[in-house]
């Protein structure tokens, strides 16, 4: 058997798919648990989208089963969730398509299958290519730019002299080339960043993922002073989007090798400026923002309740989508969103006047471009169809029907309720 | 001496006070029904007053029914929901000497000085409201403190405490409903001056309110509650019109004019809005002189029943021409009707008989055990499904949109899937399964009703108010937790059964088998189609088809370990005996998912918290690591070997 045969066998094994299964089945139910203490976005970095698990906080799951317990961090070293369901789909493909024997009988596993691999796969172009973020509009404001909840990049843009014809140009530093510069366990960690549009390096260190900027009175001798301010560490909130994280920046001249420092801080009300070479510079630490090949006016946003309660009945936005000139007046209701150009806004908040204290109220649309989007609809149908196929056969085998008579009526079902679906639709 | 009696009033500020209806008068079924059937607003929606008495007597007592010792007949008596509401508000003296308040700890009486029950004295647990009375100061006191910490980390008696202040609250309101019109500033009123010259004796709410808001108008600092005693007892009587601190439960029977608010207004509503606003409608002082006849009118038995019954057509009418309270009547009669609790005793009923025919194989009696099991089986499953549907009536909407409603629908389903698996089977063990998946989940639904007190017709959240996906994916879901109950119950009667007949016959074996197998496959295509399903939802609702919330993960788990299940079966790794293992499991990653994932207290679809229920979670889960034991020591003493190895291509050719 040549290597290449063997490893075949192996992708297609009963023994990898319960294996793989069993993993799944394990993170799926801690990422769970330690979503308690953790919240969700470290949960699901850390057991659905990382490469490697290295560690398990048996404590924080113990706990959220209502155990009361210590701190129990158990050292692993794990296959990540991405890895696993990677291998997983793998397997599929190979044992469950290719391999598996295909007669008349297997063939609603085939396409059960398929669709799951499918599946999987709309959840990786999903996971590499979604894009998405918040736009908030008062009644009347019209916006083309939304705003991501997590992510956050460091923003540096020349303002003086001001870029010709009045075009912005932004040079970004994304998180993920930062947020492991924490001061804690690795002190002195610092990257520096070079752009030849730059007359300086930017060196980014200190980095706390939620933080505020106090005044230092210089009783502490601390040495992490800037203009005054020094960043005090906070403990992380769950809610990732809740997090105000702050880092400590130094602009060094590639010429001279001046220094300017600085503290970027994501509630700052304002950029931090560094004059160099008569040119002026803001950079900010901010959260990650698109522009949309559209704009769109909140004309009215209606929130009603039950009567008597604040129990909420309806959400509902009317916007105009203004493109090239042209006006289209849409409506985008909880459960209705609105599809255009690639990207989806759904109804996520709505403030009333009154809250805001203002005369308007505001709408908040979560913006999103994913290409996947309604592959999981079409995985879903396919995978009904080849389990609900192969589950009836099945059925009719073991009671003594006839199984060729079961599974067309099962097709012929189906397929009269796509075709009546069909036809209602359009 | 009438003449002194009314002079000595007048003389005293005070209104006539009507004699008092005797019990019996306040249970002549006509009133009753006129009073059970009254429309009311609450919580976003029209229903009729005997649910509002319902839910507020299961909130302070633990139970639909109150029972006591007659006054009149010194004979021990229950009061029903509604007629216990009548009692309160027109006999408050006798309400107060019911014993009402459950209190199942008594460490919590002691605690705010008083002297808990003994177990033979009185109704265990139940506590009178004069019990309390004397130690109010101390309760409130404690509750607000413990109302204060984190409900996670209150302890039972603290929790006890914290309800318990809110629901002495809430009674005192009930206790106080009419006193607006029984003597609106007070039993000794001390009126200003000027207010006193505009508002003679006897003091009646629909006139005295205008002249109060017309005072208030003139003289802002009268509006202070603390310097001015009248106003104090002028508010208080408005709250008890309201009978609810909770604002979604505040008290509404009148509504206003087609095209007018969506909001009912209440007594106390309108005495209070008319405090904060200055004004009062004629439309509103109409309504009050329209309550305020039922009240005048306690102390004449026919008159009392004819004023409510007046009320009551005019409510209803009024409701009619604005659309509403349609459905009123049908909710009454569903809640005396009480399917899910007589669905529950059929079903029992079943289970005693099916165990009885057991004992007596091969026999006529078992023949007609079998056929009276079939029966109570069927009466059991259409109470059931007839009491989801008039759910559905009512709310116009799927059956499922709460915790409590996946309870009584996956023990419809579960009923069902057992018929299905008996017409299939012929053995009495799907008979066995729809009486046992039956019982169990009513009984599961009653305890939650009881433990949560609350009305389980709910109305929904924006996001859920879709016909589509509350009849698509959340049944499925559902079908999917009963499908996989299923399967779990028949491999934990399996191992229950071999532990105690060692001389299963393979054919039995074969039956089990067959069975939890058939379910584990029902639940994964149930759960795997409804979980996606779930997923395109909230990809139209939220932007992500995935969010890996608690719930989602749930139900992953859920299709994870049947794959786990059916890969390990294909590939040899289990056998017979592990397949019900693995069905053990999943019983336990079931209900994890059901309810503990909803004590988590993250994600978007935490609805259901109910303190207590990780305790109840966990029994469960031993009671199947029990099984499990029973499993593995099935393994070593090597008793499943045999039929393993016998019949080793039984499953593996089906799958």
């Amino acid at each position: 058997m040549t290597v290449l045969q063997r490893l075949f066998n192996f992708l297609s094994s009963y023994a990898l798919a319960t294996a793989l299964l069993v993993l799944l089945f394990v993170y799926t139910l801690l990422g769970t648990l330690e979503q308690v203490e953790h919240g969700l976005y470290l949960s699901q970095l850390k057991y659905f989208e990382s490469v490697v698990i290295t560690q398990i906080d048996l404590g924080a799951c113990l706990r959220a089963l209502n155990f009361p317990t210590g701190d129990m961090k158990l050292p692993v070293l794990l296959p990540g969730g991405y890895t696993v369901m990677a291998l997983f789909c793998l397997n599929i493909i190979v044992g469950g398509v290719i391999r598996i024997r295909k007669k008349p009988r297997t063939i609603g596993v085939v396409i059960s299958h398929f669709s799951m691999a499918f599946m999987i796969l709309a959840g990786g172009v999903s996971m590499h290519t979604k894009i998405e973020g918040n736009l908030s509009l008062l009644e009347g404001q019209t916006d083309d730019q939304f705003v991501s909840v997590d992510s956050r990049v460091v923003e540096i843009e020349q303002v003086e002299p001001a870029a010709a014809g009045g075009k912005r140009k932004v040079l970004v530093i994304s998180d993920s080339q930062f947020s492991d510069l924490a001061p804690d366990g690795s002190s002195g960690k610092a990257r520096q960043f070079t752009s030849a549009e730059l007359p300086f390096d930017l060196t980014l260190q200190n980095y706390a993922p939620n933080a505020q900027i106090k005044r230092d009175d210089g009783a502490d001798g601390r040495r992490d002073v800037v203009d005054g301010y020094f960043i005090q560490a906070l403990p992380k909130d769950p809610e990732h989007g809740q997090n105000m994280p702050a880092l400590h920046a130094i602009a060094k001249n590639k010429k001279t090798g001046e220094t300017q420092q600085g503290i970027l801080w994501l509630r700052a009300a304002a950029p931090w400026t560094v004059k160099m070479e008569e040119k002026t510079y803001t950079i900010d630490l901010t959260r990650r923002s698109w522009v949309l090949p559209f704009a769109v006016k909140l004309e009215k946003a209606t929130r009603e309740f039950h009567p008597g309660t604040q129990r909420p009945r309806k959400f509902e936005s009317i916007v105009t989508k203004l493109q090239d000139g042209k006006e289209e007046r849409k409506e985008i209701k909880m459960n209705e969103p609105l599809r255009t150009n690639g990207f989806t806004l759904f109804q996520h908040q709505m403030m009333s006047g009154e809250d805001l204290k203002r005369t308007e109220n505001a709408s908040v649309f979560q913006v999103v471009s994913n290409p996947a989007d309604q592959w999981p609809l079409w995985s879903c149908i396919a995978v009904a169809f080849g389990l609900l196929l192969h589950f009836s056969m099945m059925l009719a085998r073991n009671v003594g029907w006839n199984e060729w008579l079961v599974a067309g009526i099962v097709v012929g079902v189906v397929s009269a309720y796509f075709i009546l679906a069909l036809v209602k639709m359009y | 001496m009438k003449t002194l009696i009314i002079a000595a009033a007048i003389a005293l500020g005070v209104c006539t006070l009507n004699a008092e209806p005797t019990l019996a008068q306040l249970r002549d079924p006509e009133l009753v029904n006129a009073f059970a059937t009254l429309p009311v607003q609450e919580a976003g929606r029209i229903k009729p007053l005997d649910t509002v008495a319902r839910y507020r007597l299961l909130r302070f007592h633990g139970s639909r029914v109150v029972r006591f010792e007659n006054p009149e007949t010194k004979k021990a008596d229950k009061l029903s929901s509604i007629e216990w509401l009548l009692v309160t508000w027109f006999k408050p003296d006798l309400a107060k000497s019911l014993p009402l308040f459950r209190v199942d700890n008594p460490a919590a009486i002691t605690e705010i000085g008083g002297t808990a029950k003994d177990r033979m004295e009185g109704v265990k647990g139940k506590y009178t409201y004069r019990d309390i009375e004397p130690h109010r100061a101390k309760l409130m006191e404690l509750a607000e403190e413990y109302r204060n910490l984190e409900p996670k980390n209150r302890t039972p008696i603290q929790r006890m405490i914290a309800d318990l202040g809110v629901n002495i609250l809430d009674y005192e309101m009930i206790v106080g409903h009419w006193d607006s019109f029984r003597s609106p500033f007070g039993k000794e009123p001390k009126l200003p001056e000027e207010l006193a010259k505009a508002l003679p004796p006897p003091h009646r709410i629909p006139t005295a309110l205008p002249a109060v808001l017309k005072y208030v108008k003139d003289h802002p600092e009268a509006a202070a509650p603390m310097s001015n005693p009248w106003m104090m007892e002028f508010m208080k009587g408005a709250l008890g019109g309201m009978m609810s601190g909770n604002q979604e439960l505040s008290y509404r029977i009148f509504p206003p004019k087609v095209g007018a608010t969506e909001k009912w207004h209440g007594p106390g509503w309108i005495i209070m809005e008319g405090l904060q606003t200055g004004e009062v409608t004629a439309d509103d002082l109409a309504w009050l002189a329209d309550y305020e006849k039922v009240f005048q009118a306690t102390d004449d038995p026919v008159k009392f029943k004819a004023e409510a019954i007046a009320l009551k057509s005019k409510i209803e009418s009024a409701a009619a021409a604005r659309n509403e309270g349609s459905t009123v009547k049908l909710e009454a009669s569903y809640h005396k009707a009480d399917y899910f609790y007589n669905a529950m005793i059929w079903f029992v009923a079943a289970i005693i008989l099916l165990g009885t025919s057991w004992l007596i194989p091969a026999s006529k009696w078992e023949r007609w055990l079998t056929w009276i099991s079939w029966a109570a089986v069927l009466i059991a499953t259409a109470y059931t499904l007839t009491g989801i549907t008039i759910r559905c009536i009512i709310m116009q909407r799927g059956p499922i949109a709460t915790l409590y409603e996946t309870m009584v629908f996956i023990a419809g389903t579960g009923a069902l899937f057992g018929i299905a698996a008996e017409l299939l089977t012929r053995r009495k063990l799907g008979l066995f399964i729809a009486s046992l998946a039956g019982a169990a989940g009513l009984f599961l639904s009653i305890r939650f009703e009881t433990a949560d007190a609350g009305d389980t017709l709910v109305q929904l959240q924006a996001v859920l108010i879709t016909n589509f996906w509350l009849a698509t994916h959340v049944p499925m879901i559902n079908l999917g937790y009963a499908a996989c109950m299923v399967a779990s119950i028949v491999s934990g009667l399996y191992v229950i059964v071999r532990l105690f007949n060692k001389n299963l016959a393979a054919s039995d074996e074969r039956l089990f088998l067959r069975i939890s197998y058939g379910f584990l496959c029902a639940g994964l295509f149930l759960s795997l189609v409804g979980t996606i399903l779930g997923g395109i939802w909230a990809n139209d609702s939220w932007g992500r088809f995935w969010g890996w919330d608690p719930k989602e993960n749930g139900a992953l788990l859920i299709v994870l370990m049947v794959l786990i299940t059916l890969h390990a079966r294909m590939g040899g790794y289990i056998r017979d005996l592990g397949i019900h293992a693995c069905n053990l499991l999943l019983g336990c990653v079931t209900v994890f998912s059901w309810f503990g994932t909803n004590q988590l207290g993250v994600g978007l679809h935490a609805y259901g918290f109910t303190d207590g229920a990780w305790d109840n979670i966990r029994s469960y889960w031993i009671s199947q690591f029990i099984l499990l034991g029973g499993i593995a020591w099935l393994k070593w003493r090597g008793k499943a070997a045999p039929a393993a190895a016998a019949e080793p291509s039984d499953l593996a050719e089906k799958a």
